[in-house]
């Protein structure tokens, strides 16, 4: 049974789930996860390793549509659209709900081709609204300074830190309405972290923000809202244990397990 | 998991009781000092609480540091940030008694009406109940015993009413001179009682996560009071001998008939004309 504290409430826009249920092949993995999204808000999912979160990110832009054997059941909306229903397409779904991996990625390309691609592909073909769009998406993942003079560069040849926030400039320019981050700061050096989270708190305000982190300070930095998830034994599915405001959850949990976790007394 | 971190909160806790344990014994010597005029043990207690004040300067450098590199969260910077509250109470407890210790002095040479030394010894009896209680809650993660401390905390500070009332009846100045050292002592005791209520405010915060008023829980059931526990931090169970060998040097003291007889006719004589005329003694310290 989960524990909701001053949760946000079904307000029809943005993600909801109702106990939404995944399967990879016949190992069901995540069971009855019921919750509601904030919108503009920064909500971080924690928990140990294979309790589900990131699964369950995935989900939400349907990336686990593409390993085979997956299933879901129950409900997960997105502007009170099932994103699941025949009718969705998933690349138009993942326009919307962007995503930033671990390890950065960016294209083999140059700096300016890895940003301009998703519009490209939306068919923006005019070189000064491309330009526009480069510049405006560089300078909201804060690497404008750093890149202005070097567009022509390739992505690759960037630092990690840098690659990340390219990888978060190239997903700003076709203008998603959530951001999903799973683990984004677990590959780079401490001072392109810092740049990636304030990056995300000036990010916030136009979009949701959802990210997977093991970094408990950093979901205390970032986070308004924070989701524990928890298996509990070996071959069980996991859970959604307790979910609400951040700092409540960090002041006092009010499930033991997640008290447990957070001061790091787990297992 | 994260063992040595719980070491280090139960050494730190231990270290908090150990201060508190020194702070009421010395309390009792200081107010013995001062009742039997004994300047000897008034120094030893000063002493005393400059040590305890070290004390307090080098648990709260450590519980900072704890801070600092632990990362501590939930249950565990509730521990920490419970810890710095009570021993910043402490630090301003020693301060009161040594206080009181001082006075033993300034008023070795004054005519101490005896009823005063009554009331003081009286209210000082309430005292010790109060802090033995706050102590309880602490050693014992124990919201009921909390939750009485605003209860046992009135008697004290209606005893510190009565000084004033017994004040405004004197007459000579050299009675004015003296009741005003029994006066100030009494504020001390006072202040120590107000200092160990707040530190029960915070064994609620520790143990429940909320800030609620010991007031709102008087009314609670057991059942209640049990329902607003949250998660408990390990290090709140361990070194449990260590610490009830600590705490079980504090005397334990009642508010007995005597005692409360004594303050009784000490009361009666304040609304008498002239209370202490004639009856004050010249003590012989």
């Amino acid at each position: 049974m989960t524990k909701y504290r001053k949760a946000p409430k079904d307000t029809g826009k943005g993600f909801s789930t109702k106990d939404f249920n995944f399967w990879y092949g016949d190992f069901h993995a995540l069971t009855g996860v019921t919750m509601n999204i904030a919108q503009n808000k920064i909500t971080s999912f924690i928990g140990p390793s294979g309790c589900g979160k990131s699964t369950f990110l995935r989900c939400m832009n349907r990336m686990n549509d593409l390993i085979e054997g997956t299933h879901e059941e129950g409900l997960m909306t997105l502007d009170e659209q099932d994103i699941y229903a025949p009718s969705v397409d998933p690349v138009d779904l993942r326009r919307r709900v962007g995503m930033i991996f671990q390890q950065p990625n960016p294209f083999p390309k140059s700096i300016y081709d890895n940003v301009a691609f998703g519009p490209r592909l939306q068919g923006v073909t005019s070189k000064s609204d491309l330009d526009d769009i480069v510049e405006e998406s560089l300078r909201r993942a804060n690497l404008w300074k750093e890149v202005s003079h070097q567009l022509g560069k390739n992505g690759l040849a960037l630092s990690g830190g840098q690659q990340q926030r390219l990888c978060i400039a190239r997903v700003l320019a076709v203008q998603p309405d959530v951001l999903l981050m799973d683990e984004p700061c677990s590959a780079i050096d401490p001072t392109s972290v810092q740049k990636v989270e304030d990056l995300m708190v000036e990010l916030a305000p136009e979009m949701t923000i959802i990210i997977v982190t093991h970094n408990m300070q950093q979901a205390g930095r970032v986070s308004d809202y924070m989701a524990f998830f928890l298996q509990e034994k070996a071959g069980e599915p996991a859970t959604l244990i307790e979910y609400g405001v951040t700092k409540d959850i960090f002041a006092n949990p009010k499930d033991q397990r997640t008290e447990d976790y957070i001061t790091g007394r787990f297992g | 998991m994260r063992e040595q971190f719980t070491k280090q909160l139960t050494e730190l806790r231990q270290e908090l009781i150990a201060i508190y344990t020194e702070i009421d014994l010395n309390l009792h010597r200081a107010v013995d000092s001062l009742v039997a005029g004994d300047k000897q043990q008034a120094r030893a207690v000063k002493k005393a609480t400059r040590v305890i004040d070290k004390r307090c300067a080098a648990l709260e450098d450590s519980t900072y540091q704890l801070i600092a590199l632990q990362n501590p969260l939930a249950s565990d910077l509730r521990l920490l940030q419970f810890i710095i509250f009570v021993n910043f109470n402490l630090a301003r407890m020693s301060n009161h008694v040594r206080n009181i210790a001082k006075t033993t002095k300034r008023a070795s040479e004054k005519q101490i009406p005896p009823q005063l030394l009554d009331l003081l010894q009286g209210q000082a009896n309430l005292v010790y109940m109060v802090l033995s209680a706050t102590v309880k809650s602490i050693v014992e993660n124990d919201l009921a015993e909390a939750a009485e401390l605003p209860e046992l905390d009135k008697p004290v500070n209606a005893l510190y009413k009565s000084f004033y009332k017994v004040f405004s009846q004197l007459r000579t100045e050299e009675e004015i001179s003296a009741a005003s050292r029994i006066l100030m002592a009494s504020r001390m005791l006072e202040r120590i009682s107000d200092n160990a209520v707040e530190v029960g405010e915070r064994v609620v915060f520790l143990l429940t996560g909320n800030r609620e008023p010991l007031d709102t829980l008087a009314d609670l059931d057991e059942e209640e009071l049990e329902d607003l526990y949250v998660g408990q931090n390990p290090s709140l169970h361990k070194g449990t001998k260590k610490i009830e060998k600590m705490t079980s040097k504090i005397p334990e003291v009642a508010y007995t008939q005597e005692v409360a007889a004594r303050v009784q006719e000490a009361l009666k004589l304040a609304h008498q004309k002239n209370p202490f005329g004639g009856s004050s003694k010249k003590k012989s310290h």
